[in-house]
């Protein structure tokens, strides 16, 4: 059970960040209609990409959608859709809703995403647990050579790697067998987790061996506890604050990789529906993407910071560094 | 643990190793500015053709020399990292140092800035400024030096700080100094180690993300190289030559692991509480 604590100051930082995470919204929400709205180009230009621009079925399509009247009406009606998840339809895929973009290529994501999560943080912290144990062994040596060549192991690297050494038997495809699926995410997720792992292994080791230094930690020894519950019991828990910050910056900079992984592997993911976007001038569906980005970071860094102040009640004027 | 221990480059194998592989990594740079390369030559009969004496790696699906190309599209990508790095560092020591010296609402609001930045990720910064000045070269040195921005911003507030309220400071405020001065003279020499130290940490990410926007198509264009473009064109040649794929994925890995060495190396010579925690 999480108990939060009684002190004034916490819950007024925790409110200004949540005053932050409304505002950075409200921000992405004018960014991404402006994205949609004041670029140059126009949607029956993209539309009709590469079948000439007949100024009569131009103005045809301008009619038929909402794109006559004026701005300030736009912008309203597109805040009215969005608590409803309506952004509006898809330039490049006429007649197409943004919202069925989105959610077809979300799941794919969100599972890259998770799974990439899900390894990559307890592996990192088990290597940076046994490489803290015995500073300056072999196994210390070996596992911190081994995170410096991970984190210089850009998911593009790996990716391209996996594809060469098991030429043709990495079809990945997601058609709801969640077996396949299982099997064909293994080498996505090893090339998006590798690179994780060196960094959580990194920082766990570093913040431990800062921890074992202190009082207590030598008092725990004293009093006969077994190396392992000292680890685990006394120097993990106050280790994890630190760790729990690097998680959090993380997981933005996975979700540029899985653009990349999605990209090398042919997923039909939302980095790449993202990238191909901006590519093709489908405004409605790129801003919609970044709104999706933003909400999904403002997600991690509120619940990041209320992770760490529910480990440590003490460290919450972390909230309130620069 | 003595606090008076002096740093030296050749005390551990990893200085070696970094100074073997920086020098490496400046000299192919250097090769590709030098030689006068044939970058767009063209020879389509051999495309896809493997390593032989007159092209040592190859030629790419263009039958461009392989070389030459992996050797400049470094060079760019090591030029986009740093001209990132320059740009998030100017952003960094000019915003960074109005807040730690002025404090107040100028301080607030810079942080809240600085804060709204750090929610706005690389992925979707690059998709807004790629939709606002198109895909390309200067696109993506302003993703990715506005995207590093807020870590030295941050960092050069804190740091500028601490050295407000030490007394070398404060004697030179009584005498009357400008604050510009102050900042330049007093508080900036003894705050550049640590900086140095964060901006060398940065350089190695920097070079990754831009192989990763290059890749994805929001960098670097045809025809110029560089390392992520490489990549996209070996993975379109995956099977018909694979390398070029090779090639230019282990050159990304020689430089990402040339700078993550360097970066250890300068934190520890630069900022001995480092040294010291970990020994």
């Amino acid at each position: 059970m999480i108990r939060f604590p009684r002190m004034p100051g916490c819950w007024e930082a925790l409110g200004r960040r949540l005053a932050e995470a409304a505002l950075v919204l409200g921000l992405a929400v004018v960014l991404a209609f402006a994205m949609a709205r004041l670029m140059p180009g126009d949607p029956a230009t993209v539309m009709m990409d590469g079948q000439g621009t007949d100024p009569a079925l131009v103005r045809r399509l301008w009619g038929a959608g909402e794109l006559d009247l004026p701005l300030w009406r736009q912008f309203v009606d597109y805040l009215t859709g969005l608590p409803g998840g309506d952004f509006g339809l898809s330039w490049r895929y006429a007649g197409m809703p943004v919202t069925t973009l989105i959610g077809e290529a979300a799941p794919v994501t969100l599972l890259l995403v998770v799974a990439t999560l899900t390894v990559a943080v307890p592996a990192g912290i088990a290597a940076g647990i046994a490489s803290a144990h015995r500073p300056g062994t072999w196994l210390d040596g070996a596992l911190t050579v081994g995170a410096v060549l991970a984190l210089s192991m850009p998911p593009v690297v790996l990716a391209t790697w996996l594809m060469l050494a098991t030429p043709g038997r990495l079809v990945v495809s997601l058609a709801g067998d969640w077996l396949g699926d299982l099997a064909g995410l293994m080498a996505p997720v090893a090339a998006l987790a590798i690179a994780p792992i060196g960094i959580v292994a990194r920082s766990t080791r570093a913040q431990l061996l800062e921890v074992l230094g202190h009082d207590y930690v030598r008092c725990a020894r004293a009093k006969g506890l077994s190396a392992l519950r000292v680890m685990i019991g006394h120097a993990l828990p106050n280790a994890m604050v630190g760790v729990w910050a690097v998680v959090g910056t993380l997981a933005g900079a996975i979700l540029t990789s899985t653009a990349v992984v999605e990209t090398v592997f042919n997923l039909p993911g939302l980095g790449r529906l993202a990238i191909e976007a901006v590519l093709a001038r489908d405004y409605p569906v790129a801003g919609a993407v970044v709104l999706v980005f933003v909400l999904v970071q403002v997600t991690i860094s509120l619940a990041v910071d209320l992770l760490i102040v529910a480990i440590a009640p003490t460290d919450r004027d972390t909230l309130d560094q620069p | 643990m003595t606090g008076s221990r002096r740093y030296r480059l050749g005390a551990s194998p990893r200085g070696v190793i970094c100074a073997v592989l920086g020098l490496v990594l400046l000299v192919l740079v250097l090769w590709g500015l030098v030689l006068p390369l044939h970058l767009s030559g063209f020879d389509l009969g051999r495309a896809w053709a493997g390593p032989s004496p007159d092209h040592p790696c190859g030629l790419d699906g263009l039958g461009r020399d392989l070389l030459a190309r992996l050797l400049v599209g470094t060079g760019t990508s090591l030029g986009i990292a740093v001209a990132a790095l320059g740009l998030a560092l100017a952003l960094g020591l000019g915003f960074g140092s109005l807040a730690g010296w002025c404090g107040g609402w100028v301080d607030a609001l810079i942080m809240r800035s600085v804060d709204v930045l750090m929610g706005v990720r690389e992925l979707a910064l690059a998709m807004v400024v790629a939709v606002l000045i198109g895909p390309g070269g200067s696109a993506i040195i302003v993703i990715l030096g506005v995207g590093c921005s807020p870590l030295l911003v941050r960092l050069v507030r804190s740091l500028v700080v601490v050295q407000r309220g030490q007394t070398h400071v404060l004697a030179a405020t009584a005498l009357g100094a400008p604050p510009l001065h102050i900042l330049l003279t007093h508080i900036l020499p003894n705050i550049a180690g640590p900086i140095a130290a964060r901006s060398a940490a940065i350089i190695g990410p920097l070079v990754q993300a831009e192989a990763a926007f290059s890749f994805l198509g929001i960098g670097i264009q045809d025809p110029f190289p560089s390392l992520g473009t490489l990549v996209r064109d070996g993975l379109a040649g995956l099977r018909s030559g694979p390398h070029l794929i090779i090639a230019a994925t282990a050159m990304i890995f020689l430089v990402a692991l040339t700078f993550t060495l360097i970066a250890d190396e300068l934190r520890d010579a630069l900022d001995p509480r480092y040294r010291s925690r970990t020994s």
